[in-house]
């Protein structure tokens, strides 16, 4: 062994980590290698100080009683119950892997290939909604006498189809129903953090359409300084803005700020079990317990219709959506019906 | 004495003490890793307390079949990464927001001589220094190597990469620790060359 090789081996040789036949040879060229030597015990006096010297705080006394009130005055579902549904397993830890993998890999395939799949239903229903417009349309310009007026009403019907072409293959971004949306008096209401007004919608329309990466029907995309390589949430609400997007050791997070709350968007593979909504047991029945706490909603994948579309199958691993911010659980559970999380 | 998987699983059957237990055992430890990873003291003990919460909250995901230990280091790992990510500027150490704990040396009683013993307190802050100027992946495998005493699966279960890269890893987490050290070193203008130099 010369120097060379012994500045190679001498940190796993100190770490007790070097094959013994290298172990040997370093230290038969140390022992007639002054350099080396002086090296190796400059390195054991750095690896001591690594090991039994560095600088380290202490925490405060209080900081087991805090953390201790914490779990107890967030009033979280603890372990306990989570753990009533760990004996519920989800179908996908009892059915083969190989089956879930190629069932997702199929529905992913044909989702790609065409969005409709997922939501005939929708298809059909806009399809009749729109054929029923223009029946009504035709009924009206049948009963209008002059020929410029039943131009103009055929005008109209064609624009109406337009648009509601446009409305099916880029559904409305995020206004909630009317009946949400409106109160008795006629003012509207936000029931929904992110819930955005029509002329902040048709705004976001409009940027779409100019916008060349339209395809894409969010706005938050259009921003996001989200990499290639990560999965991608669409249908955010436009008053959400992404502010950051990491890669994590188990998944992806992209963080959103906007309406003066934060809101992270987590894809996680980890086990997650099926049906819970992690945070303040109140929250379930008051929104106001969990405002200004962090909230986490955990995406039941079973439950919902389309659910697939919010998880996320990558390189054979399951990514399932999480949601935690301060929003209320009603507020996340609604955003989460409406997210789509994309590869 | 009760093992930690015991109290992970009295806790996850609703006792409470087990999971104090488990915070008294694991908080010092918890908190070399992010103060390390996060570098001030205030922001280190917070994030400290959110990986308790972290753990409190995902302990139904804990497999007592394994061993706890690294189970919670990759939560503290992940917490304070992601606290970091958020947080997004330089990491400065402030020793004067620090409480007064100071380092507890190990060589009072050893016949180091002055020279020696001079040079070897400054390589102890210089090497305090060093680490928080490391990339984090190369922080956190000194940190679990070194300051946790983890063998090689440990390290490689909380960073999640394979058991083979660990030793490359630190290998060169040592190296890029030397080499700011020895900046340092001839910055301060040191009388003599540090030995690993020659």
């Amino acid at each position: 062994m010369n120097c060379q090789q012994v500045d190679e081996h001498i940190f796993s040789y100190i770490d007790s980590k070097l094959a013994p036949s290298l172990s040997s040879d370093l230290e038969s060229h140390i022992a007639h290698c002054e350099d080396c030597r002086a090296k190796l015990d400059f390195a054991r006096m750095e690896t001591d100080i690594l090991c039994n010297e560095l600088f380290m705080p202490t925490l405060h006394d209080t900081f087991t009683a805090d953390v201790m009130a914490a779990v107890g005055n967030n009033q979280m579902i603890g372990p306990t119950e989570l753990a009533a549904t760990r004996n519920h397993r989800a179908w996908y830890t009892r059915t083969p892997f190989w089956l879930v993998a190629t069932a997702a890999a199929f529905v992913l395939l044909v989702y790609t290939i065409s969005p409709d799949f997922l939501a005939p239903d929708t298809k059909i229903a806009n399809q009749q909604s729109k054929d029923l417009k223009v029946a009504e349309r035709n009924v009206a310009s049948n009963a209008v006498i002059g020929g410029e007026t039943t131009k103009k009403l055929k005008q109209d019907s064609q624009n109406e189809s337009m648009q509601d072409e446009v409305s099916i293959d880029e559904p409305s971004s995020f206004s909630l129903p009317a009946e949400t949306a409106i109160d008795e008096t006629g003012n509207q209401v936000r029931t929904l953090a992110g819930a955005v007004p029509d002329e902040v919608n048709n705004e976001l329309m409009k940027q779409r359409q100019s916008s060349p990466d339209r395809d894409r029907n969010d706005a938050s995309v259009l921003k996001a300084p989200i990499s290639s390589t990560m999965p991608k949430v669409i249908n955010m609400p436009a008053s959400f803005e992404i502010v950051n997007s990491a890669k994590q050791t188990d998944g992806w997070t992209f963080t959103y700020e906007g309406d003066g709350k934060q809101l992270t968007v987590s894809l996680a593979s980890a086990n997650v079990p099926m049906a819970m909504i992690v945070k303040p047991e109140a929250a379930a029945t008051d929104s106001s317990a969990c405002v200004g706490a962090a909230c986490e909603y955990v995406v039941n994948k079973k439950s919902a219709v389309n659910s697939v579309n919010r998880s996320v199958v990558i390189d054979n691993v399951n990514y399932e959506l999480i949601l935690t911010g301060e929003l209320s659980v009603e507020e996340l559970q609604a955003l989460a019906e409406r997210l789509i999380i994309e590869k | 004495m009760i093992s930690d998987e015991s109290l992970a699983i009295d806790t996850l059957n609703g006792d409470l003490s087990a999971f104090e237990e488990l915070v008294n055992r694991y908080k010092h430890r918890v908190f070399s890793i992010v103060y390390r990873l996060m570098g001030q003291y205030q922001e280190a003990e917070d994030v400290t307390q959110e990986v308790f919460i972290n753990v409190f909250e995902k302990l139904y995901q804990f497999d007592a079949d394994k061993k706890f230990a690294p189970w919670i280091y990759r939560i503290a790992s992940n917490t304070s990464i992601s606290a970091l990510r958020k947080k997004k500027n330089v990491i400065v150490v402030d020793f004067d927001e620090v409480p007064q704990v100071a380092y507890e040396s190990t060589i009072a009683g050893e016949s180091y001589n002055p020279q020696h013993l001079y040079e070897r307190e400054e390589l102890k802050g210089l090497i305090n220094d060093a680490i928080t100027e490391l990339p984090e992946s190369y922080r956190m495998v000194i940190i679990l190597r070194y300051q946790m005493d983890l063998d090689n699966q440990e390290i490689a279960d909380i960073l999640d990469i394979s058991k083979e890269n660990i030793e490359v890893r630190v290998h060169r987490a040592r190296k890029a620790l030397r080499q700011i050290i020895q900046k340092r070193w001839e910055e301060r203008g040191m009388a003599n060359e540090l030995p690993a130099s020659r």
